[in-house]
């Protein structure tokens, strides 16, 4: 994962420094390193002290070794030497400059005997201390402790053997809660990400380990139509445009027609016969693909729409699936770089949409439905005449703004042995009259069925419940008839 | 006081400076003492050419034995034919033991016999016979009294022990019938729920078994023994691995800032030239259980309450904590080998065996799992560099606990060494899964290395006992969290010690 984090260190740190040392700019990928690299840099005295002074005394930041190291691509000991050196001298004429040191070694404890007071006769056998019991025993006990630097002689003096005393970080005022420093090791987690550890690792110091390899992000396969957030903005400027209502549509269409003309232009242009092929390939698989989809994408184009629809600039709800459903299209956005590949998708997404669409306002009890043709039209305008073929097809269906008697059955697909599709039934409503009473009224609307085979597959599950949310906002609905839990033989 | 170090003058003349101190000779194969960072003299000219020795980690094999992965699990069968398997297993071992120290034993002109099943003791009649342990508790867990109780009153607090002297019985069963054992010999064996042994007694008027002499199985035969030789020669320092348990991640900003020193120390970044050659020489790092925090649930407001999908509430997820454990494993994983064991607060399966972390809580850390990262289970059985280690993440040796009086968890640990098994009070008040064809419990061949994870302290034993004299080291491993230590054993020498952080 690549993070390109702003750093934010002053713009122009460019300028300070001398032309022979040119510092990495943050997260880029620097390596492979060789040793004669390093020689070019040709350090100097002064670079590091720049730097140094740059970050702790005008950035006020905290600079701890292993930023430092990383920062200047050199082995975290010289970094040691190089924050020690700058604390000396800046010592003397600045005496803001709070030092942290780490100091290793080994203090004398008294061992605690668990069982002093215990029966005697524990099993004591293949102890490693030699025993005699009620005598005080020690133990040399390895420590690696932090302190700031006031607390360093009485720490120092604790430990009896000292191993190492060497300064951690380097930072612009006293610092009273050492655990500060945590935040600088999640500097250097996010900030210095490296494709190849092992490289990095000899520069800098990290005790190498060539064994240790990173499997690769594994290559998805091209991104499923429905699922890719792709070219949103065209999108979700249809959808708008879908959405809202009759008067403002015309205007708006208009307007985004115009917008969108020039884009989809753009789009389509660059790849005409890709389209082409990809189209008459599509469309036997899309018609399929779509209605067998329709109720695994019902969801997500649900989702998406609801996104949309809550105006582009507020936050869409974000339900877990969504927000799921977002990370796999950032994802798959970024290992899916072919543009052509995203176009086709992107063609085969709007497709699909213009299908749901017509179908929810079929769901609507609505008057919307009059008005359907217009914006389809307007569609169909801003499309390429190569799109006429596909558009045909999907006419007859979109244009079906006539009311369906109850029990018909549209979109019936059968996959693996199960029907599916959306049937119309008569639903009970119930209404609260101005006098109080409540009245059930029976009144048409559309419900997804799924005759199940034999063993029944929990995946449709989630998806209806989703999907049964959205649609009937009011009342709970009654279910058409228990026959079809049963499969038909 | 400190060490001082005298560098010697450079090899080499640098190029002129006003630096008073002389610059050490730092190269690749030079020998650098303890030396104090602080007063080494810098001069970066020639720093440049100089390197520091860039350490390559030693490396060591691990093999996971597949002992404790389970399959299919259902829950279906009883629990109780798990006794039955570990009496199956350990019987004959016990038998050998029992024949060995009480063949022939006379009590008062009797002569000892065996009494083949527990219904066969005759009253008067001195004999031994083998059978499993039940200890009989009042204060133990008990499903129907939780039943009745909780329609009235607010649950007891959890016990530290579930041991009320004088009230609790010890009972011997075994496929025929039960018995009771009474005797002061069974005092200082500090038995459990789920041990097979062999007692030796006779029966009381009042149908008691007066327990005289008790055996166990004692430690199981050890392959492939260590010769870890007395210190005539340094053998140690060449391979080492470190144990840590209970880190548990809790995801805030200001997290444990020893966890950092504890990943800097291991990297090789922490400390001077000998702390990092020190460092390289560990091959890996095995943690115990524990790594995350235990999530708080507020309960919801009234009124409030979200909308539950799946029976909770999805928006009150805390992935922080998964999060914090995933870059802490991305930072090791590139230079060291990372063993993982589910503990009881980490998400895997409530019981025993738990399986292995599921890679999707590492999102960064799992893109090492055919190199570096390895899961286990907990328990676990794993062979490093031909050393067999056996470790848990706490929940055994936590649970032997509640059932002796004392503190002395390092002696309950070795109990559970001669008993041979790791969880013996599996299925009784440790929750497990019910095994078929064998019980997995049942330790079949000594390991090296015995370490329990999440305990108090940091204590350590090397036991050797055994008819073939076998070698055990046995490591409980602190909380780190709270005791900021993490475990150093040496692979050759079998010795351990413990490396404190602080802040």
């Amino acid at each position: 994962m690549d993070h390109i984090l702003a750093f934010s260190l002053a713009s122009p740190q460019t300028s300070i420094y001398p032309a022979e040392f040119s510092l990495p700019p943050t997260g880029q990928l620097h390596f492979p390193f060789s040793p004669s690299q390093l020689q070019d840099k040709e350090l100097t005295m002064g670079d590091f002290k720049k730097y140094l002074e740059s970050s702790v005394i005008d950035e006020h930041e905290i600079v701890t070794y292993r930023i430092l190291a990383r920062r200047l691509e050199v082995h975290v000991n010289v970094a040691k030497q190089m924050l020690y050196e700058f604390h000396r001298c800046h010592k003397k004429q600045d005496d803001s400059i709070y030092a942290t040191y780490i100091i290793t070694g080994e203090r004398k404890e008294v061992i605690k005997e668990v069982g002093d007071d215990e029966d005697e006769d524990e099993d004591m056998s293949g102890s490693p201390f030699e025993i005699t019991p009620r005598e005080v025993r020690f133990r040399y006990q390895k420590v690696v402790k932090l302190v700031g630097e006031e607390k360093l002689e009485e720490v120092k003096a604790e430990i009896e053997n000292v191993k190492t005393v060497h300064v951690y970080s380097l930072g612009p005022s006293r610092i009273k809660d050492l655990s500060v420093l945590s935040a600088c090791s999640e500097r250097v987690r996010s900030e210095f990400v490296y494709k190849d550890e092992q490289a990095a690792g000899k520069v800098y110091g990290m005790i190498l380990n060539h064994l240790a390899t990173k499997t690769p992000k594994p290559v998805r396969p091209p991104a499923r139509p429905h699922a890719v957030a792709g070219p949103s903005a065209s999108r979700t400027n249809e959808k708008t445009e879908a959405k809202e209502g009759p008067g403002a549509k015309s205007k708006l269409g208009t307007g985004t027609k115009v917008k969108q003309e020039p884009k989809t232009k753009t789009e389509k242009k660059p790849a005409p016969t890709q389209m082409k092929r990809s189209q008459s390939a599509v469309k036997p698989a899309l018609k399929k693909q779509s209605s067998s989809n329709l109720l695994t994408s019902w969801g997500n184009a649900a989702n998406k729409k609801a996104g949309s629809n809550s105006s582009s600039t507020a936050h869409s709800p974000k339900t877990e699936e969504g927000l799921v459903g977002m990370d796999l299209d950032s994802d798959e956005d970024e290992d899916d770089l072919e543009p052509a590949l995203l176009r086709d998708a992107a063609e085969d997404a709007r497709k699909r949409r213009e299908k749901y669409e017509e179908l929810d306002k079929m769901m609507e009890m609505s008057d919307d439905e009059d008005v359907k043709p217009k914006p389809r039209r307007v569609r169909e305008e801003v499309s390429e005449g190569e799109q006429e073929e596909a558009e045909e097809v999907h006419e007859p269906l979109e244009k079906k703004p006539i009311e369906l008697p109850t029990g018909s059955v549209v979109n019936v697909v059968t996959e693996g042995g199960r029907r599916r599709g959306r049937r119309k039934v008569n639903k009970k409503v119930q209404v609260k009259d101005e006098d109080g009473y409540l009245v059930t009224k029976l009144e048409p609307g559309w419900e997804s069925f799924s005759e199940e085979e034999p063993v029944p597959k929990p995946k449709p599950k989630p998806k209806p419940a989703p999907k049964g949310k959205k649609k009937n906002a009011g009342p709970m609905t009654g279910q058409g008839s228990i026959n079809s839990y049963f499969f038909k033989k | 006081g400190a060490f001082h170090y005298q560098f010697p003058p450079p090899p080499q003349p640098c190029r002129p400076s006003p630096n008073p101190f002389p610059i050490p000779p730092i190269g690749k194969g030079a020998k650098m003492g303890s030396s104090s960072k602080k007063s080494s003299p810098m001069d970066l000219l020639s720093d440049v050419e100089q390197t520091y020795p860039i350490h390559e980690r030693v490396q060591s094999a691990q093999t996971e034995l597949e002992k404790f992965t389970v399959e299919g699990r259902t829950y279906q069968r009883q629990f109780a034919t798990m006794y039955f398997l570990r009496l199956v297993d350990l019987k004959p071992s016990v038998e050998a033991v029992a024949l060995e120290t009480w063949e022939g034993t006379e009590i008062g002109g009797d002569i000892v016999q065996r009494a083949d099943r527990v219904l066969e003791v005759r009253q008067g009649e001195l004999c031994w016979i083998i059978g499993t342990i039940y200890m009989d508790m009042p204060l133990k867990p008990n499903i129907l009294e939780d039943i009745t109780k909780d329609q009235w009153i607010a649950a007891p607090p959890p016990r530290d022990k579930y041991v009320t002297p004088g009230a609790d019985q010890i009972m011997l069963e075994d496929e025929s019938g039960r018995l009771r054992l009474v005797g002061k010999a069974l005092e200082k064996e500090c038995l459990v729920t789920g041990v097979v042994v062999g007692v030796m007694g006779t029966e009381t008027k009042d149908g008691d078994f007066d327990v005289v002499d008790v055996i166990v199985p004692e430690l199981p035969p050890q392959e492939n023994k260590l010769d870890i030789g007395e210190g005539e020669k340094q053998r140690g320092g060449k391979r080492k691995v470190a144990l840590v348990s209970g880190l548990s991640f809790k995801g805030n900003a200001m997290e444990n800032f020893e966890t950092e020193l504890l990943a800097e120390y291991l990297l090789g970044e922490v400390g001077g030239v000998d702390d990092q050659e020190s460092a390289s020489k560990i091959t890996r790092l095995i943690i115990a259980g524990n790594s995350l925090a235990p999530a708080v649930t507020l309960p919801p407001v009234k009124g409030e309450e979200k909308h539950k999908k799946y029976g909770y509430d999805s928006t009150a997820y805390n992935a922080n904590p998964a999060l914090a454990l995933d870059s802490l494993l991305a930072t090791l994983l590139p230079s060291l080998p990372v063993t993982i064991l589910p503990g009881p607060t980490d998400p895997a399966n409530v019981s025993l065996p738990q399986q292995p972390l599921h890679p999707a809580i590492f999102r960064n850390a799992k893109h090492y799992t055919a190199s570096s990262l390895h899961t286990t289970t907990n328990p676990c059985c794993i062979d490093i560099d031909g050393l067999k280690f056996l470790g848990t993440a706490g929940q055994n040796l936590d649970d032997v606990y509640k059932y002796v009086e004392g503190e002395d968890r390092l002696g309950m640990c070795e109990r559970l060494l001669r008993w041979r098994c790791v969880a013996p009070t599996a299925p009784d008040t440790l929750w497990s899964f019910p095994f078929e064809g064998k019980d997995m419990y049942v330790i079949k061949e000594c390991p090296h290395v015995f370490f329990i994870g999440n305990q108090e302290r940091f204590e350590s034993r090397l036991v050797e006992a055994g008819p073939q004299k076998q070698l055990c080291r046995i490591i409980l491993i602190p909380k780190f969290s709270e005791t900021k230590e993490a475990v150093l054993l040496d692979l050759d020498t079998l010795e351990c010690e413990s490396v404190k952080f602080g802040v």
